[in-house]
């Protein structure tokens, strides 16, 4: 009676295997069903959707599951208004049949019809063109259509800007494009419904912006479509910059990637970039002794200026990158799985790639220490600013540094993030030069800063202007460097504000997705998090 | 992101804590058809088992919110709740010994180390079971991507889509080669439980679960691209540091039985030697790893034939015996 009793529960604990291993064939084939009738996904996504359609933005964002859709402000001027208005008469939402289950995320498909505004470039050109045209017929004086240089006059062209733009925009549907976006819903278990999860796929294919300020990037793309439009008739300045809450960066342009053994190629690229450095004087010069069998790398667009080399100084091998940014927003912080303290980590040239990174470098690795004073997407996770200096970057891209000490609690680091506008922080150190003075350094907690070591650190140059730099040990160089010989190298080229990365097998500069320097044991570590600078240009408007 | 089993009006039911609980449930009534076949008492069992369950959640959410506390609000938001945050493994091998000397405490059972070798089995099936709950999720997988295109399927990889970029990555499938490495220690440990042995102890089926199982993990551990560290250390993961400590306890556990039972001898000393040299290695090699992460394959396997080493002085220690010569008494006149 023993053994029978034994051997029934021994065999309902191997049925029980077995179960377990069907059901995980079964589940690999198999989605689960989710009833879709009234108050189902399908009818809360079409309700949402019908908000949208109806301006009814309060109506949208109660079906929503946390967020907002940035649609309730209005464009600042009259023309962006009138396309603006065009714009939301133009949306037309079809919801597709089915869903694929993605955990528990419902996700559904829409065909969206909108309106692409950078369609309207060149008709609206030739209109403007054509209205200046019979405008100058019809003038009796040359005063009335042309200022004193010859030009037209602002008045004349913002007029016949306005007046193409009307005629144009009362047959909009003939510049729609229709495109599928994949939308998600959630079950809220405690209010029993659907919930439309943010989706920056829709909001794109609605206005072509992405982020908490969409109206204002819907501006944007508007003013750069009418810069396109009345180039040599009215001097309008494209304007780009990117939503502080967008994860991804735009896909640079990958023809506007150079690399050349010979310095002397930088230079038409310089001269190119005259207009976006705006007088400021570079680090990096065509003259520059590179290391023997390197090559300069460089990327150039309107918004983004990047140089990288590679440079023997003291016996170690320095790796460069200057960056010359047109917006602060293209200066970015980077968290693995963009959440602090993720589960997974990554290689810094994964991170790179993920976010399209320009030109990155690995950042303070956090989570490696339970030390320093954390501060991503203006939200303060971790405050810990004993032992460690911290840089704090703010709306403006300007590194500020807090010394080990000055903010220990919580409510002062919170009232520094809010009066300085404070977007992100990096918590390594130490500070190495702070406004031109160099920091008295006899010993600090992390880095063992007396010691020669691969290190990396970021360097302000000037007003949205940086110098990422990384050390290491590379044939023919067979040293690396101290805190102090690296602080001696950078003080001889003119840097004014220093401060220290994680180094070691860290220390990782990436540009075009690749990494650039030797990294301490011939490859890349797995860290929690990078610093990068992207292109502002949108993906559709720049990527090649 | 986990995968939905079904959908109720109260919410949704996911794969992962299905798969746990009948982990969890296999494992307790193939522990229940040891015991009754080696005549232990079911009263201890029922206490233990219930207790274990209660044990071993706790001290499973109390490591992950150790590791990872920067996840949690705070220690009471993490222990109110049930959902959120992560559970650890290694809390099921505190909560059910734990569970199981209560028992023996209370005085429902007297031999605990035969109670342990009835449960080693079933927590080999319970691991194989239970891992598989992983299928379901992104959690448990390896740092390094899977290329080739003929190993892109399990046992070796599956998919993971970045949180980030969207992209779909093969990844070492971590999670199932732990399902694979419970499923053979629950053969070799049935096999091991049902060919009684004069030479074997109460305690030696557990003892073997624990040597094999380290061995095993501090090898797999060290794959995962989500392994759970101590908040000093950022180099050697929990787990990894666990299994050797219980390798080290192993030794020193079958050394002294070796030495009380045949003397102190070279033959000690040489198993000392090789164990400490197979662990020592190990640690180099993930050190090694770590550095050269690019360079895994190699790492992982002198990181397997160092540990191999240790596992061989381990068996040596606990199955050779001095051979002891026939000896008369003289009778008494």
């Amino acid at each position: 009676m023993r053994k029978l009793l034994s051997v029934f529960f021994g065999l309902v604990a191997l049925a029980l295997a077995g179960l377990a291993v069907s059901l995980c064939v079964y589940a690999g084939n198999h989605q689960a069903v989710i009833p879709d009738g009234e108050g189902g996904p399908t009818e809360t996504l079409s309700h949402f959707l019908g908000c949208l359609q109806t301006g009814d933005w309060a109506g949208a964002e109660s079906l929503m599951d946390g967020g907002s859709l940035g649609l309730a402000e209005s464009p600042d001027t009259e023309i962006n208004t009138m396309f603006w208005e065009a714009q939301r008469q133009s949306w037309d939402f079809r919801i597709e049949e089915g869903y694929t289950l993605v955990g528990a995320e419902v996700q559904k498909t829409v065909q969206v019809s909108g309106m692409a505004p950078e369609d309207m470039a060149v008709p609206l050109q030739t209109q403007v063109q054509e209205i200046l045209r019979l405008r100058t017929e019809e003038a009796r004086l040359a005063s009335e259509i042309y200022d004193e240089n010859g030009a037209f006059r602002d008045e004349v062209a913002y007029q016949a800007l306005t007046d193409a733009a009307t005629m144009l925009l009362t047959d909009s549907a003939s510049y729609c494009r229709q495109q599928n976006v994949t939308v998600r819903l959630r079950y809220d278990k405690a209010l029993g419904q659907w919930r439309i999860l943010p989706s920056e796929e829709l909001l794109r294919a609605m206005t072509g912006g992405v982020g908490n300020a969409l109206v204002q990037a819907y501006s944007m793309r508007i003013n750069n479509m009418i810069a396109t439009a009345m180039d040599g008739v009215l001097p309008i300045e494209k304007v780009y910059w990117l939503d502080e809450s967008l994860v991804v960066a735009p896909v640079p342009d990958l023809a506007r990637f150079g690399a050349s053994a010979n310095p002397a190629d930088t230079e038409s690229v310089i001269s190119d970039a005259a207009k976006l450095l705006d007088g400021q004087e570079m680090i990096w010069s065509p003259e520059t002794k590179v290391a023997p069998g390197s090559q300069v790398h460089w990327y150039l667009d309107d918004t983004i200026l990047s140089v990288t080399w590679k440079q023997g100084i003291d016996n170690a091998m320095y790796t460069f990158s200057e960056v010359k940014i047109a917006h602060p927003s293209q200066f970015r912080r980077y968290f693995a799985d963009n959440t602090f303290s993720a589960a997974r980590q990554y290689k810094p040239s994964e991170m790179a790639r993920a976010v399209n990174a320009v030109t990155a470098l690995s950042g303070d690795f956090h989570k490696f220490r339970n030390l320093g004073i954390i501060v991503y997407q203006r939200q303060l996770y971790r405050c810990l600013g004993q032992h460690l200096d911290t840089c704090m970057v703010d709306g403006q891209g300007n590194l500020n540094f807090v010394m080990a000490g000055e903010l220990t609690q919580e409510a002062d680091v919170k009232a520094y993030i809010e009066e300085n506008d404070i977007l992100f922080s990096l918590a390594f150190g130490p500070v190495l030069l702070h406004d031109g003075q160099r920091r008295n350094l006899d010993y600090y907690l992390i880095g063992e800063i007396d010691d020669y070591y691969a290190r990396s650190v970021i360097c302000q140059i000037d007003d949205l202007h940086y110098l990422l730099v990384t050390v290491n040990t590379e044939a023919p160089f067979t040293n690396a460097a101290t805190a102090h010989t690296l602080c001696n190298a950078l003080e001889a080229m003119g840097v004014k504000n220093a401060y220290v990365l994680d180094g070691g097998q860290t220390a990782a500069l990436i540009t075009n997705g690749k990494l650039i320097n030797a990294v301490q044991f011939g490859s890349e570590r797995a860290i929690s998090d990078i610093i990068y600078f992207a292109t502002a240009i949108p993906s559709e408007e720049g990527a090649s | 992101m986990d995968q939905v089993a079904f959908f109720t009006e109260n919410g949704w039911i996911y794969w992962r804590p299905i798969l746990l609980v009948l982990g969890a449930l296999a494992a307790a009534l193939m522990t229940l058809a040891l015991c009754i076949l080696r005549k232990r008492r079911i009263a201890a069992l029922l206490l233990a088992l219930p207790l274990a369950v209660v044990l071993s959640l706790f001290f499973a959410r109390i490591i992950h919110w150790y590791c990872r506390y920067e996840s949690y609000e705070s220690l009471r938001a993490a222990l109110q709740t049930l959902e959120g945050g992560g559970y650890s493994l290694i809390g099921a091998f505190l909560g059910v010994p734990l569970a199981l000397g209560i028992a023996r405490l209370c005085k429902l059972e007297d031999n605990l180390p035969a109670l342990l070798d009835c449960a080693a089995p079933g927590a080999a099936l319970g691991i194989a079971i239970g891992r598989l709950g992983d299928l379901f999720t992104y959690a448990d997988r390896g740092k390094m991507f899977v290329t080739n295109p003929a190993l892109q399927r399990l046992p070796y990889a599956t998919t993971v889509v970045n949180a980030t970029s969207g992209a779909t990555e093969w990844r070492f499938a971590t999670f199932f080669m732990q399902s694979l490495v419970g499923a053979v220690l629950f053969v070799l440990l049935m096999v091991m439980f049902l060919l009684r042995s004069k030479r074997r102890r109460d305690g030696d089926v557990a003892l073997i679960f624990l040597t094999l199982y380290s061995i095993s993990q501090v090898v797999l551990d060290s794959t995962r691209y989500d392994a759970l560290f101590l908040r000093s250390n950022g180099f050697v993961s929990l787990e990894q540091i666990l299994c050797a400590v219980v390798l080290v306890g192993a030794v020193i556990l079958l050394s002294v039985r070796s030495i009380r039972n045949d003397g102190f001898r070279v033959f000690h000393i040489v198993m000392w030697v090789a164990a400490l040299a197979g662990l020592g290695g190990a640690g180099y090699m993930e050190y090694y790893v770590q550095r050269h992460g690019d360079a895994y394959m190699l790492a992982y396997k002198l990181m397997t034939a160092a540990l191999l080493l240790c596992l061989l002085a381990i068996l040596l220690l606990l199955l050779v015996r001095k051979r002891r010569r026939g000896r008369r008494i003289a009778p008494s006149h």
